[in-house]
């Protein structure tokens, strides 16, 4: 079948097939899966942000009619290992703060499960737990990154003599030559704050553990399905062989789910105390105060550039507050801010200094964009600023210095090796579609009324697909290579399945992975079926990460799809009594090219392939199902490198300090599309977290360690009222490195948005004598720069 | 004491014995009839995942006790296709993209059905305003408000005579 054939589904914007679970009710999220003899757990946590534990008391608890068991952080340590933690690239400093599944001798921070209670239903679970006693004698709080770096600090881990769980340095080029040549020296302290992906679907699990086969059976809301298999083995000490993960539909992940939750190993250990299965559903209050933390970073950046606009190099050094422990995940977040540093341009030097500082907050790990926001960020409102002083043009300071097609691929001073595009188009595409000089005379005609709108201009170039994570346990570091494996299987009614190790999260996984299955195989795309997330039916895969599945996994599947299609040639040639090669299949029909009448239907084959095995020659196996895997490009630390151009326009109101997003414009250029609706449902949604993250959501603490966000009361996220339509204009460079050119995107929104609403903000704003160089921007926090503005003046 | 709560929902008759008076309709719902299609995700009436039609209006029914559901309708989403045939609205979402992970669908749906029912033709801020109750974390609303468009438009043309 040639690529140019008519009916081809790649590219076409095709309603998902999986939507019809969805729509009806029909889909089986963790907190559906209900299993005869079910109990349910709750969690005993801490009210206090560091404290010591002096004793813990279940007899009350035990008391209750419908309880049934308390595990208490003592014996969870007696039965586990610590939570793990491992760097994406060789650390100065790892140390491993002991991460314990329930805290047995010290709390570090609010809601920090100590015990985990097992009863009868869910109503009575929180019951019990509230009848556990927990005596506790409070401790000095640590609530400020900086603070916690100072000698006199108290300690918050006894390995840890200085605070800082992991110190990386990263460098390139010639950072000296490059700040010797500069006019000039931008340095500004950046900081982002903190919130995080809070996925609509809280977490959640269902464990079962049977005696008699010595079989853990996990049910569990996780974007790792193999991943968080492997690691329970290590943390349970059991055999992996005997452990299934199955992670049902998930409602919503962005990077949270990564988490190795501790929760999960608890209600594990519970299960295998109680030999029955044991549910755990998260509350809203649990998720915000005791899951993923994110984004929370103090940048201090020096940027040299030269009087013509030339950027020459940037200097950063990096504070992570990773909250009370470190997750498995944390180095990225870290480094993806340092990586991204660099932008989409043309720099001589670079030096990095990225530490993480232990606090009494939840700890801190990925959320979709995986630090690249800081990053993306800090390069960008730098450039802004630069231009400012120059009196240059934002878009045309952007023009001197980007990476020019003819230099692709191009290697960054940071080490990112970019693929393919061309930015600049880009660029123009993006000003164009927002109408950039005709804005800007509407701009100044409404400031002399008084009215303030802003016109927000970032762009990046993204990676999407990291080359780290697969080798599980990697402790402190061993170098990874992503890689997929695929298999597929044609059953005796002809149709086919898809097995993929990881797990759709609103990542649009069956109708893409179909598209591309049913053009490589010749086969119409309703008879196509996918199954993910089962670690018992489906290739190790190191999960739904990083934008990987468009640059990782599609090609692994399309590698699959065309071997069992040799397959079906080869059986379908035999029925024909033709030459394999001469076969052509489309439409779920095998025929002899250019001999039409000579057709045989795929259900006939594998009728032959499965039933009639005493039909084929010796040397054609019997069975329709193939596994291939394919390794990716171990050039750079990501796959594929996607790349957008992001033009929010906003109108800020400096009395309420509210600000409203008007329009919203996106080019960008993911390679090969497989479904450009998909594409555009991911960019607008990750976009929209931007807003949110930069417009609304705050995780607050006080000075007790106390979240004062812990509801959707406090935590604002973006509702229809808040965001603006988008337009989103498709350019589609192939990553030439890619079999099909294609490039994740799934990230990309969330990328790129933090610093184009950042961006416009400021635009809206900056001529008033205000600088904006931190998040959120809420309306308390425009307002406050306004009257800081106001004093500064008078 | 635990009650006998008698109600019709999706259109049929349920007795359900020993009920909690504090049981929620929410996990009424899910726990004792099965119906899981009405998701929690927020349990302070913030995020509309749970919303039901009770006696043809959308509540959110992790505010609402079982108990309070005894002789009264309750409609939740898988009791909107009908003889096998998707209401508009879920259509609508399946044909604009509304949906990504799909768990503040069904919210969205019932909720959307609510708003069509007061209001068969709302222009784009009417859906936007209509929908302020439900939050979604994946599409940007962008698809939601084309799906209840298409639905609205389907629905106006007679495709389907029920919302």
């Amino acid at each position: 079948m040639s690529d140019a054939d008519e009916g081809a589904y790649v590219g076409q914007r095709l309603a998902r097939p999986e939507d019809r679970r969805f729509i009806q009710g029909a889909a089986t999220y963790v907190d559906d899966v209900a299993l005869p003899g079910m109990v349910f757990a709750a969690f005993v946590r801490s009210p206090h942000a560091h404290a010591r534990i002096k004793s813990v008391n279940a007899e009350v608890a035990l008391d209750h009619p419908k309880a049934l068991h308390v595990l208490t952080g003592a014996e969870a340590v007696k039965a586990s290992h610590p939570m793990p933690v491992y760097s994406y690239e060789p650390a100065q400093k790892i140390e491993k703060p002991a991460y314990p599944c329930l805290a047995a001798e010290r709390v570090r921070f609010v809601n920090e499960p100590v015990a985990v209670v097992a009863a009868t239903d869910r109503y009575s679970a929180d019951d019990v737990a509230e009848l556990v006693e927990v005596e506790y004698e409070p401790l000095p709080v640590l609530m400020d990154p900086e603070v916690s770096l100072q000698e006199s600090s108290a300690k918050l881990h006894d390995n840890l003599p200085n605070n800082i769980g992991l110190h990386l340095v990263r460098q390139g080029g010639d950072i000296k030559a490059a700040f010797a040549e500069a006019d000039g020296v931008l340095r500004r302290r950046f900081r982002m704050h903190r919130h995080t992906g809070s996925p609509i679907e809280p977490r959640g699990i269902v464990a079962s553990y049977n005696v008699g086969q010595n079989a853990l059976t996990v049910y569990a809301s996780t974007q790792i399905p193999h991943i968080l298999k492997t690691h329970l083995s290590e943390i349970l000490d059991f055999p992996e062989s005997n452990i299934r993960v199955i992670a049902p539909d998930l409602g919503g992940g962005f990077g949270n789910k990564l988490q190795v939750a501790p929760e999960y190993v608890a209600v594990c250990l519970l299960s295998m105390r109680l030999g029955a299965p044991v549910k755990w559903i998260e509350t809203r209050r649990e998720s915000l105060s005791a899951f993923i933390h994110a984004r929370d970073q103090i940048l201090d950046a020096e940027i040299a550039y030269k009087k013509d606009g030339t950027l020459l190099g940037i200097s950063c050094n990096i504070l992570v507050d990773a909250g009370a422990y470190l997750d498995a995940r944390i180095s990225g977040p870290t480094l993806g801010a340092g990586l991204w540093l660099t932008g989409p341009y043309r720099l001589k030097g670079y030096f990095c200094d990225m530490k993480e500082t232990m606090t009494n907050k939840c700890p801190y790990a990925a959320y979709r964009g995986f630090g690249s926001t800081k990053g993306v960020f800090v390069i960008e409102r730098s450039v802004d600023l630069i231009a400012n002083e120059l009196g240059m043009d934002r878009a045309e300071i952007r023009r001197k210095n980007l990476i020019q097609p003819e230099e692709l691929p191009y290697k960054t001073v940071s080490g990112l090796v970019y693929d393919s595009g061309d930015y600049e188009e880009a660029l123009d595409r993006a000003l164009q579609a927002v109408d950039y000089q005709k804005l800007k005379a509407e701009q100044a005609a409404l400031r002399k009324r008084g009215k303030y709108i802003g016109i927000g201009l970032a762009m990046a170039v993204e990676g999407a697909g990291w080359n780290t994570y697969t080798a599980a346990m990697a402790r402190p570091y061993v170098p990874t290579q992503d890689y997929s494996t695929i298999t597929i299987r044609m059953n005796l009614s002809g149709r086919v399945t898809i097995y993929i190790g990881d797990t759709s999260m609103g990542t649009s996984h069956g109708v893409t992975a179909s598209q591309v299955a049913a053009d490589a195989l010749g086969v119409r795309l309703e008879d196509i079926d996918l199954v993910e997330g089962d670690t018992a039916v489906t290739p190790y895969d190191s999960g739904t990460r990083a934008a990987r599945f468009a640059g990782v996994v599609i090609p692994g599947v399309e590698k699959a799809a065309k071997s069992l299609r040799s397959k079906v040639a080869r059986v379908a040639a035999h029925i024909l009594e033709a030459a394999p090669e001469d076969i052509e299949i489309r439409s779920g029909e095998a025929f002899v090219r250019g001999l039409r009448s000579k057709t045989v239907t795929l259900q006939r084959v594998a009728q032959v392939a499965f039933a009639e095995v005493w039909s084929l020659p010796p040397d054609i196996p019997p069975g329709m199902e193939a596994t291939e895997s394919f390794r990716a490009p171990r050039d750079s630390i990501c796959v594929t490198w996607p790349y957008s151009v992001h033009m929010p326009v906003v109108e800020v109101d400096v009395e309420t300090g509210i600000t409203k997003v008007l329009k919203y414009v996106i080019v960008h250029d993911c390679g090969t599309e497989i479904n450009p609706m998909v594409v555009e449902g991911q960019a607008v949604g990750g976009s929209v977290q931007g807003i949110g993250g930069v417009l609304f959501e705050e995780l607050v603490y006080d000075e007790d360690g106390q979240l004062l966000t812990s509801t959707f009361m406090d935590y604002l996220l973006p509702t229809a009222c808040e965001v603006p339509n988008f337009d989103v204009v498709h350019m589609a460079t192939p990553a030439p490195q890619i079999p099909g050119g294609y490039k994740g995107m799934g990230e990309g929104g969330a990328v790129y948005s933090y610093a184009a609403v950042i961006s416009a903000v400021a635009d809206a704003i900056e001529h008033l004598g205000v600088e904006v160089t931190s998040t959120p921007l809420s309306p308390k926090r425009i307002r406050q720069m306004m009257r800081e503005r106001a004093v500064v003046a008078a | 004491m635990n009650r006998t709560i008698q109600t019709r929902v999706n259109g049929r008759k349920s007795i359900e014995e020993n009920v909690e008076p504090r049981m929620l309709l929410v996990h009424f719902l899910r726990d004792r009839l099965r119906l899981t299609g009405t998701h929690v995700g927020c349990d302070s009436t913030n995020c509309g995942a749970c919303t039901v039609l009770f006696d043809g209006k959308a509540v959110k029914s992790c505010t609402v006790l079982a108990v309070r559901a005894h002789g009264h309708e309750v409609t939740t989403v898988e009791g909107l296709a009908q003889n096998g045939k998707l209401h508009p609205l879920q259509a609508g979402f399946q044909h604009e993209h509304g949906l990504q992970c799909g768990y503040c669908t069904p919210g969205f749906i019932m909720a959307a059905c609510d708003l069509l029912s007061r209001n068969p033709a709302p222009t784009e801020q009417e859906i936007r305003l209509g929908l302020e109750g439900n939050l979604c974390r994946c599409t940007g609303y962008h698809n939601i408000i084309k799906a209840v468009q298409w639905a609205a438009a389907n629905l106006a043309e007679g495709k389907s005579d029920h919302v």
